[in-house]
């Protein structure tokens, strides 16, 4: 029996269509292989779009949902260092991203729940700005946490960032780390301790170093990965330097899928052409 | 051009098949190299803990396929971490002029990735014993209460891993059976024993072969 076929009907019988068979399966196998390779970058370039640009700041890692900034508040951290906590924390907002805020010192409290929107955070950059100088030194208002201010427990601080993330639930949560790293001796063993437990829950840490010494940032890098640290210049904008640094990373993924999308349409177009009749005028 | 080709073609086989063996000698040489030095290292560990640029041969090929082939990662990561803890001990890192603390975090850290990744249960259960010893050497100056509390119930929680993942882990079930006295010390000898081994490095495996502290 046979069965019908799209077959013109009509159609001259050719003598040598066998001998054409196994190029036809060899050009049905190409188109397959090009059709399903389009579709699957398209998928692709799907799914790596919605994710790119959506504006993440960079200094907390590619992934995260959202961040914690664990304040170091102890009485190292005063004068010129503020300067650059008031940077830091304009430079956290204008990265438009929710974020939590903890502030530690020999002891550690939450501010801001993770979530919280950026912009709460500008309720505390004025206590960072100087209201006047007396001669060279800036003279800063009183703030809430004078009296609080001591020794230094980073382990407390990031104990407390943990916590936070934890309570509220977050899953793909970082801790920013904002500190001179200058840790009290007695904190030794419990920052290691704190370290390890952050490396075991999978919560990256990021640190923006204030004035850090070159031993202590040793340390620190043995602690959390020598790619933790962000340089505290990314905040700054000057008038010779624009870099734009709290912004999201640069899309390779969506670049290279896209340049991957072309190749295969070209690759469509040159092997998948209509044939072209030669010799035939126009 | 073609049929120059198609008439040498014998010759071109076997000069590319001349090629393929002497990569295939040097190969074989590479993981040849590979034995030996991970042999001889093993033993020079055993005798100095602390000596340089162990578990590092000097091959032949670009790359060292050999070892990505033998798939020496894990077993070389092991040992790394063991001269990382010895390391510790010594107080800084000869090879990278690291201080104690770095040293320290340095050896927390590869301890850590090891109960996850060594192959063989017995090597993860000797990486938490490790941690668990790190752990509870770090130092407390000052002696806080809280934090030595802390730091004793992580070490118990790290030798108890190390039990459930090899149960014949003696050393771990020694040093767990140390920071339990210490946790809840006893009054007769037993107890002023455990205080004994407490940071003093007096406890069990402190010894060559062993691993405990």
């Amino acid at each position: 029996m046979r069965l019908p076929t799209l077959h013109r009907r009509g159609a001259p019988a050719l003598a040598d269509l066998p001998r054409l068979h196994l190029p036809a399966q060899r050009t049905s196998a190409v188109r397959l292989l090009l059709a399903a390779a389009l579709a699957a970058t398209l998928a692709w370039l799907f799914v790596v779009a919605k994710s790119a640009g959506t504006g993440r700041a960079a200094v907390f890692p590619e992934g995260t949902s959202t961040g914690v900034v664990a304040l170091d508040m102890s009485a190292s951290i005063s004068g010129p260092v503020y300067a650059r906590v008031a940077t830091t924390l304009r430079g956290i907002v204008n990265a438009n991203q929710s974020v939590g805020l903890t502030m530690f010192s020999d002891t550690a409290y939450e501010l801001l729940p993770p979530n919280s929107p950026p912009g709460a955070m500008l309720q505390f950059v004025p206590f960072f700005v100087p209201l006047r100088y007396y001669g060279s030194s800036p003279v800063f208002q009183q703030s809430p946490w004078d009296t609080f201010m001591g020794g230094t427990r980073i382990a407390a601080g990031l104990e407390m960032a943990r916590i936070a993330l934890k309570r509220a639930s977050v899953k793909h949560g970082a801790i920013l780390l904002v500190s001179d790293l200058d840790d009290s001796d007695a904190d030794q063993a419990l920052l290691e301790d704190e370290a390890l437990r952050l490396r075991a829950d999978h919560v990256p840490v990021r640190i923006v170093p204030l004035f850090a010494s070159p031993r202590d940032r040793r340390l620190f890098a043995a602690l959390f990965g020598d790619n933790a640290f962000v340089d505290p210049s990314v905040f700054t904008h000057t008038a010779k330097r624009h870099a734009a640094s709290i912004a999201a990373p640069q899309p390779w993924t969506l670049i290279l899928v896209g340049v991957l999308l072309v190749v295969l349409l070209a690759g469509n177009e040159r092997f998948n052409g209509r044939l072209g009749a030669s010799g035939v005028p126009a | 051009m073609r049929r120059r080709l198609h008439r040498h073609r014998a010759a071109i086989a076997s000069v590319a098949l001349l090629g393929i063996a002497a990569v295939l000698v040097l190969f074989a040489l590479d993981v040849r190299t590979w034995q030996s030095t991970v042999t001889r290292d093993d033993i020079r560990f055993r005798a100095l803990p602390a000596h340089q640029a162990l578990w590092r041969p000097s091959t032949i090929l670009p790359g060292d396929p050999a070892s990505l082939l033998i798939g020496t990662g894990k077993a070389m990561a092991y040992r790394h971490a063991l001269q990382y803890f010895w390391y510790t001990r010594a107080g800084n890192n000869p090879e990278s002029n690291e201080n104690a603390p770095a040293v320290r975090a340095s050896a927390q850290n590869r301890m850590q990735s090891l109960i996850g990744s060594a192959p063989t249960a017995q090597q993860r259960s000797d990486a938490a014993n490790m941690l668990g010893v790190l752990v509870v050497t770090a130092p407390t100056p000052g002696g806080d209460r809280g934090a030595v509390t802390q730091i004793l119930t992580r070490a118990a929680q790290y030798f108890q891993l190390a039990i459930s993942i090899n149960p014949s882990n003696f050393d771990a079930k020694q040093n767990l059976e140390l920071v339990l006295r210490l946790q809840r010390p006893g009054k007769g000898k037993f107890g002023r024993d455990a205080r004994a081994g407490y940071g003093s490095g007096r406890g069990r495996g402190v010894v060559v072969r062993g691993s405990g502290y």
